[in-house]
């Protein structure tokens, strides 16, 4: 399992993919703080002036609108990408598109030759998936703090514990989601399908629409033992035990994701 | 591979191999399967295949398309399920770590990644071995002539090139069985004799081959034994020296009385092998011209109702075994 861990990492760091999923998250969070830096501090409702944006600046000044000062380095992180689902998306994208080359390419017959327990395989995909989570979200973490030192600390840092919580909680469900990547890659081994499902869970748009439909009936309850709903509406930080749950749901879904994988690969034949 | 490699040495490693040809009948078996079955939707690929092939042979598995070769390689290398049956490789069950890891195998395609270069598929599957020495990449690769390949990404290759490097991997951790999957496809006719080079130097080393090919005249150069499958079911495991005795040339004749005409012959020709098949035929093992014996049976009053030399190769032999029929191989009939 571990070298293929280490074949995928060799593989990985020649992916431009990765490259195009961090551009695009680093990309996120540079917009997001330069749209807050224009619409609340003088310099840049100044600059916004200058350049014409004066409805961008009246809906900031909507008093519907969040103020600033709920702000903390912490809720914006999760407002660039994690609880909208962007996060999700891209490195779910990812995930499946590194899965699925696997399989196009035939280079899984190399594979799965010399590691005939494809549960092995499975495991080491879900390693790296997590490996990969883990660098791309601190690194997400610490440009983000760039960025508030960049545009001026506009933003009070998080406490550190509140902030260990929370990235210790939204990684094990983001490796969640993934490991529900790499099951559905395994299942389908397309790569337009499994981008598509990507796309279509990791913005939660499934999950809502079906919440939708099933309330209709008054069943939505489901909607809150979903990875979206948990890395949406998760707590910033410790309070009680309740906010335990998260993990729970996270991990059973890493578990169930895991084992179905294994299952699906192990059922067809290469 | 060396390509100004000298064709006296390719002769040279075909005469060391015809040495090694020997039945070896006392060898243990890399591959055996009891009654392998594959079922592809209620209808079997492959039927209760007891397949064998022993340490050191050189293996051609032969067959039309859709006979099952490349089900049963698959199944081989653990890539699919078989149904029923068994496999064991060098003595141990297919699913074994150590066996699997004896093994290098080239199944259809060579799965490659398209936007790496040679050296980092190969640098992938040695990772994947677990390989830490890099030095055996770069010397596999200029044993398939890839050595200057470079940074010239697959997706560029050529389906020669493809091969060859799907040649390498198969080769990387020093295997002692190969299974390769029509490893000649798309390979010119140089490559096509640097991969013969290749396999018969490395069978000299003591390496296995379990090859499926449809190029039986390449297959024939090389390989010690044969398996020809067909629809699914194992028809024949023959060696090559069986093969060789079944396909030997020989003058057939047909007369109106062979108790008269074999006296006459072997009168004439003590040195030959005849063989009497009925009243009317006979063969004649070991004659290089036909055309006196006709005239001293004609001579002699022995109606000839027709004669002529027969030859069958591989193909023919192939081609007869999926006919069903007797391998009579082929006919240059010298009408008298």
């Amino acid at each position: 399992m571990f070298n293929m861990l280490r074949m995928d990492f060799y593989r990985l760091i020649r992916s431009k993919t990765i490259y195009v999923c961090l551009i695009l998250l680093v990309t996120m969070c540079f917009l997001c703080y330069g749209m807050v830096w224009l619409a609340v501090t003088p310099e840049g409702r100044a600059a916004a002036e200058r350049m014409g944006m004066t409805p961008f600046l009246e809906v900031a000044d909507d008093p519907d609108s969040p103020a600033l000062g709920q702000y903390d380095s912490l809720s914006m992180f999760r407002e660039i990408g994690m609880d909208g689902g962007a996060y999700t998306s891209i490195l779910g994208v990812f995930m499946a598109l590194f899965v699925c080359m696997d399989f196009h390419s035939g280079f899984i017959k190399n594979t799965l030759s010399l590691h005939r327990e494809r549960r092995k395989y499975i495991g080491g995909k879900i390693l790296l998936a997590g490996l990969t989570n883990l660098c791309v979200l601190l690194l997400l973490w610490c440009v983000s703090l760039l960025m508030n030192l960049l545009f001026g600390n506009m933003l009070p840092l998080a406490e550190p514990g509140d902030t260990l919580f929370y990235l210790t909680w939204a990684w094990l469900n983001t490796t969640a989601f993934l490991s529900l990547m790499v099951l559905i890659a395994s299942f389908t081994r397309s790569g337009s399908a499994s981008v598509t499902a990507a796309l279509l869970l990791g913005s939660g748009l499934v999950q809502m629409l079906l919440a939708k439909f099933t309330g209709l009936f008054g069943a939505s309850g489901w909607l809150e033992y979903t990875l979206y709903y948990n890395l949406t509406y998760g707590p910033s930080r410790y309070t009680g035990t309740g906010d335990l749950k998260t993990y729970a749901v996270s991990l059973l879904f890493l578990t169930a994701c895991s084992g179905a994988a294994a299952a699906a690969l192990s059922k067809r034949d290469v | 591979m060396n390509p100004s490699h000298d064709v006296n040495q390719d002769h040279d490693i075909s005469q060391n191999h015809d040495d090694a040809h020997v039945h070896d009948s006392s060898a243990a078996l890399a591959v055996e399967t009891m009654s392998l079955t594959k079922l592809y939707r209620k209808k079997a690929a492959v039927s209760h295949l007891d397949l064998r092939v022993r340490e050191g042979a050189i293996y051609g598995f032969i067959g039309r398309n859709g006979a099952g070769k490349s089900t049963t390689l698959k199944m081989l290398c653990g890539l699919a399920k078989p149904a029923s049956g068994d496999i064991r490789l060098f003595g141990r069950p297919a699913g074994d770590a150590v066996a699997a890891r004896r093994i290098g195998c080239l199944i259809e395609s060579a799965g490659l990644y398209p936007n790496m270069t040679a050296r980092q598929n190969a640098v992938m599957k040695a990772k994947c071995i677990g390989l830490t020495d890099e030095k055996c990449i770069d010397r596999i690769l200029a044993d398939t002539g890839l050595a200057h390949a470079g940074s010239k990404k697959v997706k560029r290759f050529s389906m020669g090139m493809k091969q060859r490097l799907g040649v390498a991997l198969a080769l990387l951790g020093n295997p002692d069985l190969l299974i390769l999957d029509e490893p000649i496809n798309g390979l010119d006719p140089e490559g096509v004799r640097e991969i013969r080079q290749l396999i018969l130097r490395l069978n000299q080393e003591g390496k296995t081959f379990l090859i499926s090919s449809h190029i039986l005249g390449e297959l024939s150069k090389i390989s010690t034994h044969y398996g020809i499958i067909k629809e699914g079911t194992l028809v024949e495991q023959i060696s090559a020296e069986e093969l060789d005795q079944l396909c030997k040339d020989y003058f057939r004749i047909e007369v109106d009385d062979a108790r008269r005409a074999l006296p006459l012959i072997l009168e004439h020709a003590p040195k030959l092998s005849p063989e009497v098949l009925d009243a009317h035929t006979i063969r004649l093992y070991g004659l290089q011209e036909g055309a006196w014996l006709n005239q001293l049976l004609i001579e002699n009053h022995v109606q000839v109702y027709s004669s002529g030399f027969h030859h069958m190769d591989l193909e023919d032999y192939f081609l007869a075994r999926m006919d069903g029929g007797q391998t009579t191989g082929k006919e240059g009939t010298e009408n008298v």
